[in-house]
Formats: structure tokens, sequence, C-alpha cells
């Protein structure tokens, strides 16, 4: 079978990992991924797996689709964003766990950042370095957010955010 | 030039089956992990588990474009310090050269050729805390004839998703 891969495993596409790993562990309720990736998906899915936890991923890549759609089960759910408009998306109305953001475009991503802020506990958003404001934009999201932690052991760094979770323990 | 390329790899519906199986062996030790053959779901896994505390991991594949295509290279990484994390090409699949020697909390076994895979688990029996076998599945024995040293360790687990994750140790009882 041939799919579609990264010609190279570059590290520091995956540096969200531990803190995905570590904020699924303190948190168990419904999980939304905004973006799919060969780091993210097989890592939350097979941590969702284990409960059953629902688990709710949004793609607007069809190649991409076309990989995340194996992990359709029966607590996964994983939907293709035609056309990249991430306005049909239907994820303020409920209450989710866990948000990751990581989808395409980059300046996309402020968008839902503010959009999931009163409907998430923890929202995760990757390559959160300064460096990487002028593209992602992401620092025009934060102040929606009471409490933030930065993962900055790692680049490109991971922030959480939460308007009901205290950060500082993390 | 495109970022992405196709590459001829065996994925199931849902790949990654060994995950969760890895993600709950190295939640509960803390000492060096060998890797025996790379993977797609098990090499940026076992990388960030290991990251953070730098826990020694040592990945070994002896296919050479799959080899070169986990590169560590990227400048802009440096500040990271990947040097926990070793990686080794298997020349000619040459795997009796490879040294196993030395105490692993973790191993595991997902190399090629397939039928191969058994030589290391027996070399690793008596040095390894919990080796983790992938593909282990009762209607694949006949190709990877794991069934055949499985009962030289004490203690064995099977997971229940397919493809079929199995867990060895001479040293623990395993309850996962």
């Amino acid at each position: 079978m041939i799919y579609f891969v990264p010609k190279h495993f570059k590290p520091r596409e995956g540096s969200h990992i531990p803190v995905l790993i570590k904020i699924l562990s303190i948190a168990d309720g419904p999980v939304l991924e905004l973006g799919t990736g060969f780091n993210s998906t097989p890592v939350l899915h097979w941590l969702c797996n284990e409960n059953k936890r629902e688990l709710v991923s949004y793609e607007s890549s069809p190649e991409y689709f076309e990989v995340a759609k194996r992990y359709i089960s029966d607590f996964h759910q994983v939907n293709l964003v035609e056309d990249e408009n991430w306005d049909t998306i239907d994820i303020e109305s409920r209450h989710w766990s866990v948000v990751f953001i990581d989808h395409a475009p980059g300046p996309r991503r402020v968008v839902e950042l503010e959009r999931v802020a009163q409907h998430a506990d923890y929202v995760i958003v990757h390559d959160t370095e300064r460096r990487s404001s002028w593209h992602r934009r992401y620092r025009k999201g934060f102040p929606k957010y009471k409490e933030r932690w930065d993962y900055t052991t790692a680049y490109p760094y991971t922030s959480v955010l939460s308007n009901f979770k205290d950060l500082s323990n993390l | 030039m495109s970022q992405y390329s196709t590459i001829k790899a065996h994925m199931h519906i849902g790949g990654g089956s060994h995950l969760p199986v890895l993600m709950k062996v190295m939640d509960i030790t803390d000492g060096p992990v060998l890797e025996l053959g790379m993977g797609l779901f098990s090499t940026p896994y076992l990388h960030w588990a290991c990251y953070d505390k730098r826990r020694k991991l040592v990945s070994y594949e002896n296919k050479k474009d799959f080899y070169e295509s986990f590169i560590f290279n990227d400048r802009r990484e440096i500040v990271n310090g990947y040097d926990y994390h070793e990686v080794k090409f298997v020349e000619n699949s040459d795997w009796d050269k490879v040294d196993l020697s030395g105490h692993w909390s973790v191993v595991l076994i997902d190399h090629n050729p397939g039928p191969r895979r058994r030589e290391e688990i027996k070399r690793l029996a008596n040095n390894v805390d919990y080796i983790v076998v992938h593909d282990t599945d009762p209607k694949n024995n006949w190709y990877y004839k794991y069934e055949e040293y499985f009962p030289i360790f004490k203690h064995r687990w099977d997971s229940n998703i397919y493809p079929r994750t199995t867990v060895l140790s001479n040293f623990y009882e395993i309850n996962l």
C-alpha cells in the first residue's frame, strides 16, 4: 500500500506531544482536534481509545483527511472541512474538555482560538513562539483567556489556555 | 520542492495499534528504551515520551530510505537537545551485529524482516524489564513464529486490538 507521509520526520512537528499526553491525563471529557497530523491524531486516538472517550477531528486537506479517516471508529469522528471553510463547523454548541488547535491555514487558527474560548476547559495550541506570531497571530486571541501556560522546554512552543481551569500546577 | 512524498508503508485501519500498549508500558517505567524497527507511529511517540526526562532511547532501522527519512538535523531544533535519542542504521539487515548488551527498561520489537524478530526476543529475554512485540496475532504466526519463543518468558500479556501487541517479561507481572 502507498500512503502520503512526510518526506522527513521532523521531531519539532511533534513538540506538542508531551503536552497532549499531560492534558489528556488530567481531563476526561470530549476532545476536539482541529487539524489532523501524523503526530497528534494517532496519539489522541489511542489515548481516547482506552475509555472510548469521544474524539472529534476536523481536517481541511483532502490528503490528510484520507489518512485521518482511517481512524474513524465508534468513539472517533473524522470530518472533512471543504474549501477550508472553517466557519461552517459547529464547535460552539457544546462544551469540550480539550481542544487541540493545529489547522491550516495558519492565520485561521486564531479565529477558532477565540471561538472556543468559552466552550473548552483546556485549549492547546501549537507553534506559539513569538517568532511565529506574524503568521499565526495567536497573541491576538490570548487575551480572551484568563489562564495561560507555555511549554517552552521544546521548540516550537506549545501553549495551554483556559477560562475554567487553574493552569498554575502544570 | 514538496515537503511531502509517498512511501511504501503498511498501515492498518487506525494504524498504530501498539501505541496504547507502549503508552502504558512507558508510563510505568523510567529506564532506557530500545526501539528495533522505526515507524511512523512509534518513533515520534517514543522520541517525545522520552524528551522531558531525557530518558535514553536507541532506535535501529535497516531500511535505508526509512532510516534517512528520520533526520534530526534541523538547526532550529538544536536548542531542544536530542542527545538522549540515538538513531542507528543496521547495515545489510545484519541484526546479529547490533549490540543489545546492557539492561533495558522497555524494548519495542517491530523490525524487518518479520521472521527475524523472534531472534531478538530470545537475545533480549533476560536483560529487559518489558518487551513489547507488535503483530502477534495467531493468524500471522506462520510468518513470525513468535509462539515458539514466548514460553521462555515468565509473564505475558496480549492486547485486544488488531494487529495484536504482546508484552513479555521475565522480571515483572504484567497488568496493563
